[in-house]
């Protein structure tokens, strides 16, 4: 089916079939491939996507799910206000393989939209859902304290 | 003092004119040094580069990588040795993947082992001086100074006494004209400005605007995507196909049934992928629906195979003579009758998949004449032959685009799915990705090998080991890769996994290891440690056993072992040096506070090992609460890497394997059922996650000498760690991977 979507503060057009989830419309149909693929099931966050602004797994959204609502992928993060954290990434060198982190960028962006100081629970309740097969917790944390700081810092 | 590296006559040092200007320094890995001109229209030459740096004349630097980037960091460390030896002004070098595959040009391109900075450490460093050195001697002649009166920094040569400087793009063309130096000059150590400096990753930025791309990322133009059913029960073949109901889904194109028993030889150590039916679509969904509507009728395989046969067997097999003796120091069976006392106990681990976040995946593209591939792999030549022979082109007209690797830990080295997508678009006569989902990675793995150890230990009456014993009963990855074997030996001998030269063989008077081989047609590989995994696990838990039998403290315990030993010989491989394994032990401790009281339910354990070429020791502290659960609550380890290239690198790839040993250490296990593999996603192959992550501190040894490693060495001791703090916290002794609630109910 032919739909239009709101993907980084554009329209968007895709003509897939409608049970298609958004993550394969973002990576096949519209060449925005910084959103991974990693278990298809919603149970490691490498697909995580801000729907209105709130994290979600697009590997389970079906496509028409999306449409009327802003989606914002990694493409988008800088535009939508994500610069600091991601400048935050660069700084405490976070990722290795770095395939999950477009996943973690976006949870944490969801994170701090919501809770702008997060203490150290709320960021593991909040990230959790995102696995890192490499182990780089302990920087994306530090990195999530790191973008909640005042910007004086 | 500055170190002189003479260039021996193997190198190849050739200068040819070339009208861009640009100056190229070749190095081979095996340490072979050759500089040319680069020319763009002229065929490779025999002896075309490694690692290699160009200058363009608007001095713009290049540097080539040749190894994949899997998350180790190569992209970032090996030019770095580059660039510090050239006086390269780091900030504005560029990076660029080498394109394809040339043992002449690159030496080896794998990434595992450990070993991409350590066999780097030369060769990369003398490049760069001989750029620097040739770039010196272009500005002296220009100044009609001295070469010695001249300094470099930040891509510039300067003569200090009149003040003049010039930048090495300018010198670009002179430099190449001139004789190649028969010996390069590096630097002294407490020169360097790149090297030890912690310097991050080159790939940051792509990485967190999501442009960087990764194999599964490719798109070729008229690409059709692949979804593959493989076979479910191990070694099963397709007796039939009913694929009406996936052909009807709009989207797909083909469907095709993969032999892989009969596609061309994989050859040594590249194992085949399973047999299985591919859905040919125009998008990922498309091809896994298709999948899903197709009906495919199997022949029943190893059906029989059972992983709670196998640890029957393994059981059984304890209580009989080994096979194989791999190791006999002194006399075990005297020592074992003299001891005041003795201790037997039976170690067992699973087998464990890898799951790097990038499922498998590869582009072919297969010409008449050609063959492009894009491939995660930490293995590029492997998945040249393996196109290679798939399609009957010669290797040479095999290209291997080396992509991004969202994580290896070895699974990459194997091309299976390299054999896939080479199969699939040589059937189809177009381009085509071959995407695995998680489902297949989990299920299709070549897996880190199970195995048993019967351990037995004999103490003195003052407690002092005297006699140590291992037995290892384990299905052996040597036996599935078919390794190549020496001429009139037929079969793997048991043992190979063993660690004959591990702590506390050299320690001990009377020492034995053996081993049984068993024969199991489950797919193994190496898994990141490879079988470091698994022994440093057992003996550093087994040396705990006895450090408790003998009232002794963990830590004195293994220190009073080590003793004053220094050189410690391993087979073939060099040595080891026991002084730089006590000092990490010591270090652990004393950052973790070591004898230092904890609150009620919390332990701390100690484990290290010089393993996968380098010296890691750690502190585990650890709460098993009221419920029984286990809270890794903070690691402190202590790493002699040799020299650290790039710290804040080295640091994530001890951080990143501590989690790595955590999961397999209280998560992992695959099991096979009826020759099925039982588990199939993240849900019941859990991993560690934020919130199980302990806090890490790590302390690395300040250390003179070439770097050893880095990817692997902090895999092996953080089971034993945790284990033994387990046992602290509840005088609880684990001796079965992973670690559950369930083993600590009952004490």
């Amino acid at each position: 089916m032919r739909l239009t979507l709101s993907i980084n503060g554009q329209a968007r057009e895709a003509d897939v079939p409608a049970d298609t989830p958004l993550l394969w419309v973002l990576r096949d149909a519209l060449a925005l491939t910084g959103t991974k693929f990693g278990c298809g099931i919603g149970a490691c966050g490498a697909c995580t996507v801000l729907l209105d602004g709130v994290a979600t797994r697009s590997c389970q959204l079906p496509v028409t799910g999306a449409v009327g609502k802003p989606v914002t992928t990694i493409e988008g993060l800088s535009a939508a206000g994500g610069r600091r954290l991601q400048a935050a990434w660069l700084h405490e060198d976070v990722a290795q393989c770095g395939y999950c982190q477009a996943g973690q960028l976006m949870a944490a962006a969801s994170l701090l939209a919501r809770t702008p100081h997060p203490t150290d629970a709320e960021i593991d309740a909040a990230m959790a859902g995102n696995i890192c097969r490499c182990g780089t917790y302990g920087r994306i944390r530090r990195a999530i304290h790191r973008a909640a700081e005042p910007a004086s810092t | 003092m500055n170190t002189a590296a003479p260039i021996s006559r193997r190198h190849f040092c050739r200068v040819t004119a070339l009208a861009s200007g640009a100056l190229l320094v070749h190095v081979q890995a095996l340490g072979e040094i050759a500089v040319r001109r680069r020319d763009h229209n002229a065929k490779a030459t025999p002896f075309s580069p490694g690692a290699f740096v160009s200058i363009d004349p608007n001095g713009q630097i290049t540097i080539i990588v040749a190894r994949p980037e899997i998350g180790q960091g190569v992209r970032t460390s090996l030019p770095m040795l580059v660039a510090e030896e050239m006086d390269a002004d780091w900030a504005s070098i560029r990076v660029e993947q080498a394109e394809g595959v040339d043992a002449a040009a690159y030496g080896d391109q794998y990434a595992g082992g450990s070993q991409s900075v350590r066999n780097g450490w030369d060769p990369l460093r003398r490049a760069g001086a001989l750029a620097r050195t040739m770039l010196v001697a272009a500005a002296a002649s220009q100044w009609g100074v001295d070469p010695s009166s001249c300094t470099t920094s930040h891509s510039t040569v300067h003569h200090p006494p009149t003040g003049r400087r010039l930048s090495y793009g300018v010198l670009t063309t002179a430099a190449a004209q001139l004789p190649v130096p028969t010996d390069v000059t590096l630097k002294n150590p407490a020169a360097y400005s790149i090297i030890g400096h912690p310097t991050r990753q080159v790939d940051g930025d792509a990485i967190v605007h999501g442009t960087e791309r990764f194999g599964i990322d490719v798109r070729i133009p008229g690409m059709r995507v692949a979804s593959v059913e493989r076979a479910p029960v191990i070694g099963a073949r397709v007796l039939s196909v009913d694929d009406a109901a996936a052909r009807a889904i709009p989207g797909v194109r083909d469907v095709i049934t993969i032999d892989a028993d009969a596609l061309p030889g994989f050859g040594d150590n590249s194992p085949r992928p399973p047999n299985g039916v591919a859905v040919i679509a125009d998008s990922t969904w498309i091809a896994l629906k298709g999948r899903r509507a197709l009906r495919v009728t199997w022949s029943a395989g190893a059906a029989a195979e059972d992983s709670a046969d196998r640890r029957a067997e393994c059981q059984r097999l304890a209580a009989l003579p080994p096979e194989r003796v791999v190791r006999n120091d002194g006399d075990v069976v005297r020592a074992f009758v003299g001891a005041a006392r003795t201790l037997e106990a039976v170690y067992e681990l699973p087998l464990v998949a890898h799951a790097p976040m990038e499922p498998m995946n590869c582009v072919a593209d297969v010409r008449a004449d050609r063959c492009d591939i894009w491939a995660p792999t930490q293995n590029p030549a492997g998945a040249r032959d393996v196109a290679a022979r798939i399609t009957g082109l010669p290797p040479a007209a095999v290209t291997v685009h080396i992509t991004r690797s969202g994580g290896g830990f070895g699974r990459r080295f194997y091309s299976d799915f390299v054999g896939e997508a080479a199969a699939l678009s040589r059937a189809i006569r177009g381009p085509v990705q071959v995407v695995w989902t998680r489902e297949d990675d989990i299920q299709h793995d070549f897996y880190r090998p199970a195995s048993c150890h019967v351990m037995r230990g004999a103490l003195d009456d003052r407690g002092q080991i005297v006699a140590w014993s291992q037995y290892l009963i384990n299905a052996q990855r040597g036996e599935f890769l078919r390794w190549q074997l020496p001429a009139g030996v037929t079969s793997l001998p048991a043992g190979d996994e063993l660690g004959p030269y591990d702590f506390p063989a050299g320690f001990v008077p009377n020492l034995r290891l053996a081993a049984t081989a068993l024969h199991s047609p489950v797919p193994l590989g190496q898994w990141r440690s490879v079988e470091e995994s698994t022994n440093v696990f057992v003996y550093q838990c087994f040396i705990d056993e006895l450090a408790h039998l003998a009232g002794r403290d963990p830590l004195d315990y293994r220190l009073a072992l080590i003793g004053a030993s220094t050189t410690m010989p391993l087979e073939g491989r060099g040595s080891y040096d026991a002084q730089r394994l006590r000092h990490v032990f010591e270090l652990a401790a004393r950052e973790a506070r070591w004898g230092t009281p904890l609150p009620a339910g919390m332990g701390r354990g100690i484990a290290g090992a010089y393993a996968n070429h380098a010296y890691v020791a750690m502190v585990a502290e650890v709460e098993v609460d009221s419920q029984r659960d286990i809270h890794v609550h903070r690691i402190v380890a202590a790493a002699d890497l040799g020299t650290v290239v790039n710290p804040l690198g080295a640091a994530a790839q001890i951080e990143g394997s501590i989690i790595f040993g955590l999961s397999a250490a209280l998560k992992h296990e695959i099991t096979v059922a009826k020759g099925r593999v039982t588990q199939s996603n993240f849900t019941d192959f859990p991993v560690i996650r934020m919130n199980e992550a302990p806090t890490i501190e790590l302390h690395f040894l300040r250390s003179a000498g070439p770097p050893l490693s880095g990817g692997e060495p902090g895999v092996p001791a953080t089971a034993p760690a945790v284990a033994n703090a387990i046992f602290a916290a509840t005088g609880i002794r684990v001796r079965r991977l992973p670690i559950r609630r369930v083993d600590l109910a009952a004490s």
